[in-house]
């Protein structure tokens, strides 16, 4: 038990709130997740951010900086040979 | 060792479980929905309790209906009765706290770094796993998960001290 503890990090958190199913590791953190509330809560809070920064999209994209950075991305990702399709998670 | 439940006690746990399913949920069909099925796996699952505390083991397996509850809503989506839904509980409205949470965490982010800002717009509002983000950035999997961490650590440092800046305000005003 203590061995699991110590392998779960922050980051192991992090994907779990941002995708429980593409967690390698996720039993594990779920494990830890049962027994720590601090860290439960730390993932509670990282998914409710995570829907209201969602939820904020509109608004986080009048930023032209960003919005110009991410679609000069997407533009070199298109221009890629054997660039596939990027697919939503969500 | 195999421990009976009894009635009473669990009856005397309901009212604090029912407050911690209320404060996962944030809505009151849902956690009595959950504390009905938390209450049936304790049930079912009677003969693993130790006898200790009745209480923190409820919590337990509260949460991890919570979880799993979360996680297949995630490929489900959630089900819901239209027809027997009331029109007012379709758009609940949010709480004060709620709404001010939401506008400190949008300002927080908007205070962020560029580089902050691109990685949590990929992953969160753009939805992209993290091998794809690491293909569009051209950076390993493993920078894009200590980015989006620092990303996150700032963030929260950032929406944290809003709330101190707004409880001293208060604090403040009261005194």
């Amino acid at each position: 038990m203590a061995k699991i503890k110590h392998l779960i990090t922050r980051q192991d958190f992090d994907a779990f709130a941002d995708d429980p199913s593409a967690n390698a590791r996720t039993s594990s953190v779920l494990q830890r997740l049962s027994e720590d509330d601090g860290a439960f809560f730390y993932v509670m809070e990282l998914k409710r951010i995570n829907s209201e920064l969602l939820a904020a999209k509109a608004r986080i994209y009048k930023d032209e900086e960003l919005l110009g950075v991410l679609r000069n991305l997407r533009a070199r990702k298109q221009a890629q040979p054997e660039s596939g399709m990027l697919s939503r998670r969500h | 060792m195999q421990t009976q439940i009894s009635a009473a006690e669990l009856n005397e746990c309901l009212p604090a479980l029912n407050r911690f399913a209320l404060h996962l949920t944030k809505n009151s069909d849902r956690a009595s929905d959950l504390v009905q099925d938390s209450v049936e796996r304790a049930l079912r699952k009677a003969h693993l309790f130790d006898g200790s505390n009745l209480r923190s083991w409820l919590f337990t397996i509260c949460r991890r209906v919570f979880l799993n509850q979360i996680r297949s809503e995630k490929v489900r989506g959630v089900a819901v009765e239209l027809d027997d839904a009331p029109q007012g509980r379709l758009a609940t409205a949010q709480t004060q706290e709620q709404t001010m949470h939401f506008n400190d965490v949008v300002e927080a982010f908007e205070h962020l770094p560029l580089n902050d800002k691109v990685i949590l717009s990929l992953i969160v509002i753009e939805g992209m796993k993290y091998e794809e983000a690491a293909e569009m950035l051209e950076i390993p999997v493993g920078t894009v998960r200590s980015r989006l961490s620092r990303a996150r650590s700032r963030l929260l440092s950032m929406v944290g001290e809003e709330n101190s800046k707004d409880q001293g305000t208060k604090a403040a005003a009261v005194m």
